[in-house]
């Protein structure tokens, strides 16, 4: 288990990957005089539109996907989905771009207030697990949602954000909070090719240690620790908690000031944090 | 108003001591400010002058400490240990290693067991609402609870908690410092760890600094607290010879920078100095 010390370079690097996708398309937009706005307003649409298309259905009857559910997978709101699917693509671009503004991701933002609101979080600053429906203490997923997504229905942004492995729903009706971003699964180029960085990392700090060790880079690991399946059970967690907030704490401490800032020229280090298993 | 505030000594200057001062007019001023900080503490804690008067005078008549303050927290500590077996013992944690939600009721791995092991001599009702209140539970439909939290007490509900927790603050400060200052004066550097960090931040930064401090605070006294499990007594013979430590950490904020013993305008010098480098 690899954890890289910023979890947003995952979305950023898919990021970056996908956008060479866009570059043939760019290439015609270019060609053809259409400005980045207009394609950013037509990409609006189509991602409404094929998310109609792609959303899983309702699984008993069968139905598509609602207007809010589509709104929260696109970070479109729902009023201007209900507008471009009334009116159908180009009318509906123009006007998307004649009305352009900054929509917020409507999960992002469910999430983030759920990491960082004191009401929705535990005395150890953890997101608490949220019971579904309203309770005495305001201290409910219908809560959270109120708050940060006011207007959407509670099940649905659940519905999405379990879509995306954010959340998960335990039994008694609880919700725990997982991650801000989606694990990536599979075998796929962009894991692989991930995942062989990470190696190379480790590779490298580990022969820079032999090789030259007057400049030996961190290496550190503890002891082999014996323990039951139900012991590591109980350890698995708080292995992953304490290694959070130990990179966490990192990241802070040495986030600031950029050195990039005065025009020196910049290292890019980092600290990952693994644990192993010899089964 | 010119002049001193009423009742506030003649100002000490900065780096300790005025020249015109000896030692003990200072320390008999430091000793007032010691007597204002529980007093006007205990106005806050909603004593009536009547009351801290009354307390002041037994106060002087003591040589030795009353035991008023452990009793008052002490089901507030079996809870603590409750909620610690809840979210540890493998009979009652799920497959992620977090807290089972549990039946209130009945044998096995249930709530009930739980206050029965801690807090048996109260009925399962008065646990209940013990823990409702002080504690990140909630209550699921079909009789069941739940941890959502983390394993704090909160004392905040209690008439007498909050008050009763605060004066054990004070003693175990206080204590571990006159033990080192015996230390040192014996010439030894065993002491009881002691330490303090100070600085000061612009005040609308104050909440981001907690929620940047929070986890890792809580994860050194969740770590601590392990380490005090594992050499937890396990016979009547070793708990005879057992003694009870405690390791706080808290996070204060003081505007008043004289109060604080903080100079800004030195600190605003060094900041510059460090941003020119």
């Amino acid at each position: 288990m690899a954890q890289s010390v910023n979890p947003a370079n995952d979305h950023y690097n898919m990021a970056k990957a996908l956008s060479a996708a866009l570059e043939p398309l760019i290439d015609v937009c270019l060609k053809i005089g259409i400005t980045s706005p207009e394609m950013e307003s037509l990409l609006r649409v189509a991602f409404v539109q094929r998310a109609f298309e792609k959303l899983p259905r309702h699984a008993n009857s069968g139905r598509g996907p609602s207007v809010s559910r589509v709104g929260i997978a696109a970070g479109v709101h729902r009023t201007e989905v209900t507008r471009i699917r009334t009116a159908g693509g180009t009318t509906s671009a123009r006007e998307t771009m004649e009305t352009k503004e900054r929509l917020y991701s409507k999960s992002a933002r469910v999430l983030h207030g759920w990491k960082t609101d004191s009401r929705f979080t535990s005395s150890g600053g953890l997101p608490l697990d949220l019971p579904i429906e309203k309770n005495r203490q305001r201290r409910s997923f219908e809560d959270l949602v109120e708050k940060y997504a006011p207007g959407n229905h509670a099940g649905t942004v659940l519905k999405e954000l379990r879509r995306r492995g954010n959340v998960e729903l335990l039994a008694d009706e609880i919700i725990r909070f997982r991650s801000s971003t989606p694990r990536s699964k599979g075998v796929t180029p962009t894991n692989v090719s991930q995942a062989a960085k990470r190696i190379r990392r480790l590779g490298e700090t580990l022969f820079q240690n032999i090789l030259e060790p007057e400049h030996a880079r961190l290496y550190e690991e503890t002891g082999k620790i014996k323990l039951t399946p139900e012991q590591l059970r109980l350890l698995r967690p708080v292995i992953e908690r304490r290694a959070k907030t130990f990179l966490q704490a990192l990241e802070s401490e040495f986030g600031l000031p950029k050195a990039t800032d005065k025009g020196v020229e910049a290292t890019t280090v980092g600290v990952s944090v693994f644990s192993w298993q010899d089964d | 108003m010119k002049g001193r505030r009423a009742g506030a000594p003649e100002k000490v200057t900065r780096g300790g001591v005025a020249r015109s001062k000896t030692t003990n007019t200072v320390r008999e001023e430091l000793a007032v400010e010691f007597y204002s900080i529980v007093n006007l503490a205990l106005a806050q804690y909603g004593l009536t002058p009547a009351q801290r008067g009354k307390a002041a005078k037994r106060a002087m008549q003591l040589t030795s400490m009353p035991r008023v303050s452990g009793p008052v927290l002490s089901d507030s500590r079996d809870l603590g240990a409750l909620l610690l077996e809840w979210s540890r013992n493998p009979l009652y944690v799920d497959a992620d290693g977090k807290p089972r939600v549990l039946a209130i009721e009945g044998k096995g791995a249930t709530f009930e067991s739980l206050a029965q092991q801690f807090l048996s001599h109260k009925p399962l009702r008065e646990v209940l609402d013990l823990i409702c209140k002080s504690a990140e539970v909630v209550i699921r439909p079909h009789q069941r609870i739940a941890l959502v939290g983390s394993v704090l007490v909160n004392l905040v509900g209690s008439p007498e908690g909050p008050l009763a927790h605060t004066i054990r603050q004070v003693d175990q400060l206080v204590q571990s410092t006159l033990y080192n200052i015996q230390m040192h004066k014996k010439g030894r550097v065993d002491g009881r760890m002691e330490r303090l960090v100070i600085g000061t931040i612009p005040r609308k930064e104050f909440a981001d600094l907690m929620r940047e401090l929070q986890p890792q605070i809580h994860e050194l006294l969740l770590s601590a607290d392990s380490s005090l499990k594992r050499r937890h007594p396990t016979s009547v013979e070793e708990l005879r010879a057992a003694t009870a430590v405690s390791v706080g950490l808290y996070v204060s904020q003081e505007n008043d920078f004289e109060r604080a013993g903080i100079d800004p305008a030195t600190r605003i010098k060094t900041a510059q100095r460090e941003a020119k480098r």
